[in-house]
């Protein structure tokens, strides 16, 4: 073992290779994985952020419906109900028709009675003065009997 | 092996253990110096290759680093300066643009020295004594100057930061007062001083010895098959094989590495090899290269597979202590 000026060689190639690894090689290879490093860092937390979004996006989306649903229900319900009272107004409309023509035709029928029997009862007061007339050979005045047929009459 | 005919063992081993000098005054060749104004060249050559080598795997991945989602090599480059950038943020706790850069080239630089162990023994030496060179060591971290240059580095930036973090009036007090009170002020002063130099020293020799160990049982384990191989001139052949071995290993260790499912398919070449290997040299039926090759393709083999570890973790400890040291400079204590 002996030493010699490749000592001091070596020092000098050292140093020079420290000092090339200190300036040129170290420095962009850590740069490089510190960008990295924040990199997926940043990634992970929009990942994390994307999932919480979601989440919440789904809630929302799920209240979303349950309120539609509710809503949907009342429309119907309110619509089944509209529907009911339509029809039950449909009916009584119906049934007041019914009674209005009913009692029309009633009075009509009445009206047709009554002008039967009052024309009867003329035809009547006519066929007693005939019928008299017949029977007594003559004629009948009207006007001097007219107080006893209106009885008839109104006795018919 | 530059000798012709019969080479003894002990010479084989010395052949490899001699660097390729060159005398800065003279500039000639030179063979075991012990002059200081030497230059192993041959170290200086591969640690600069291996630090270029750094540079260039690294490089244009710090300049294309973009931060959307990286692949391939950007990937494995930024996983290692993750490993890295922990490593430091566990030991160091003070803000600094050097230290992390440094602890990154540190352990990558060391590693590849380190791996030039595993390249077979005779494969390069062989190729540079085909080109006229006479001798060529290829594992730079086997060298202590240049695992003493990095720990002195270090120890000096150690000292600067020292006095930067803390005040010449704090670094005083602690090299003066500190361990046995005002009254053994000399005591304190030299017992510091022994502390702050066994730190560097500490750190270059471990490397290097640990390498060097290495690189011997390497050395040794050529040798020992030497005598029963092959002459001097199927050397190359005999490099090229264990180097296709090695390959093979560094490429097992690393698909065993890779995933646990590939483990199997991954060893069972390494299995059949050996088995053909001990069948040929047995029976003699492979004969072009000579008996002992085989051998040391085993031996080599088996050793490089557990000199990963060291390797490894050689690396990986100069960096953890340069940046313990480190921050040891920086803080009270």
């Amino acid at each position: 073992m002996s030493l010699n000026a490749t000592l001091i060689a070596q020092l000098i190639v050292f140093l020079i290779l420290v000092w090339f690894t200190m300036k040129f090689i170290w420095p962009p290879i850590v740069k490089t994985m510190d960008e990295r490093a924040k990199r997926i860092a940043e990634g992970l937390e929009a990942a994390d952020r994307a999932r919480k979004e979601l989440a919440e996006a789904d809630t929302r989306a799920a209240d979303e419906v349950k309120k539609a649903r509710a809503e949907a229900a009342a429309i119907i319900e309110r619509a089944n109900q509209q529907g009911a009272q339509i029809v039950d107004k449909a009916r009584a409309d119906a049934l007041l028709e019914a009674a209005r023509q009913k009692a029309a035709a009633q009075a009509d029928i009445e009206n047709m009675a009554h002008r039967a029997r009052s024309e009867l009862r003329g035809q009547v007061a006519t066929l007693a003065v005939q019928g008299a007339e017949k029977i007594l050979g003559r004629e009948v005045d009207a006007g001097a009997h007219k107080a006893l047929l209106d009885e008839l009459v109104a006795g018919i | 092996m530059a000798a012709e005919g019969p080479i003894t063992s002990g010479a084989y081993i010395l052949h490899h253990l001699t660097y390729l000098q060159l005398d800065l005054k003279t500039w000639k060749i030179v063979e075991n110096s012990q002059n200081f104004w030497v230059l192993n060249i041959d170290s200086v050559f591969f640690s600069v290759v291996l630090g270029l080598l750094f540079v260039f795997l690294f490089w244009p991945v710090a300049r294309r680093a973009s931060s959307g989602v990286p692949k391939g090599w950007q990937n494995f480059v930024e996983v290692c300066t993750e490993f890295v950038d922990g490593q430091v943020k566990d030991a160091f706790h003070q803000k600094s643009k050097f230290v992390a850069p440094m602890a990154l080239l540190i352990f990558f630089w060391v590693l590849f020295m380190n791996i030039m162990d595993l390249l077979p023994v005779d494969s390069l030496p062989t190729a540079a004594e085909a080109m006229g060179i006479g001798h060529l060591r290829i594992l730079p971290s086997s060298d202590p100057n240049v695992t003493l240059s990095m720990s002195l580095t270090v120890f000096l930036l150690c000292f600067w930061y020292s006095f930067y973090c803390k005040g010449f009036k704090l670094v005083a007090k602690e090299a003066l007062f500190h361990p046995f009170g005002k009254w053994l002020m000399p005591v304190n002063f030299v017992l510091k001083v022994v502390e702050e130099l066994s730190k560097p020293l500490s750190l270059g020799l471990r490397l290097f010895g640990n390498m060097y160990a290495g690189e011997v049982i390497f050395i040794l384990l050529a040798a020992l098959t030497l005598r029963y191989s092959a002459p001097a001139h199927i050397a190359p052949i005999t490099a090229t094989a264990f180097f296709v071995f090695a390959a093979l290993a560094l490429v097992t260790v690393g698909l065993v590495a890779y995933g646990k499912g590939a483990w199997l398919r991954a060893w069972l070449p390494l299995l059949i090899l050996p088995a053909v290997i001990a069948a040929g040299s047995i029976f003699g039926f492979l004969p072009a290269i000579g008996g002992g090759a085989y051998f040391q393709i085993l031996f080599a083999t088996g050793w490089g597979i557990f000199h990963w570890l060291i390797i490894g973790l050689q690396a990986y400890i100069f960096m953890v202590l340069t940046v313990a040291y480190l921050s040891m400079a920086a803080e009270h204590h």
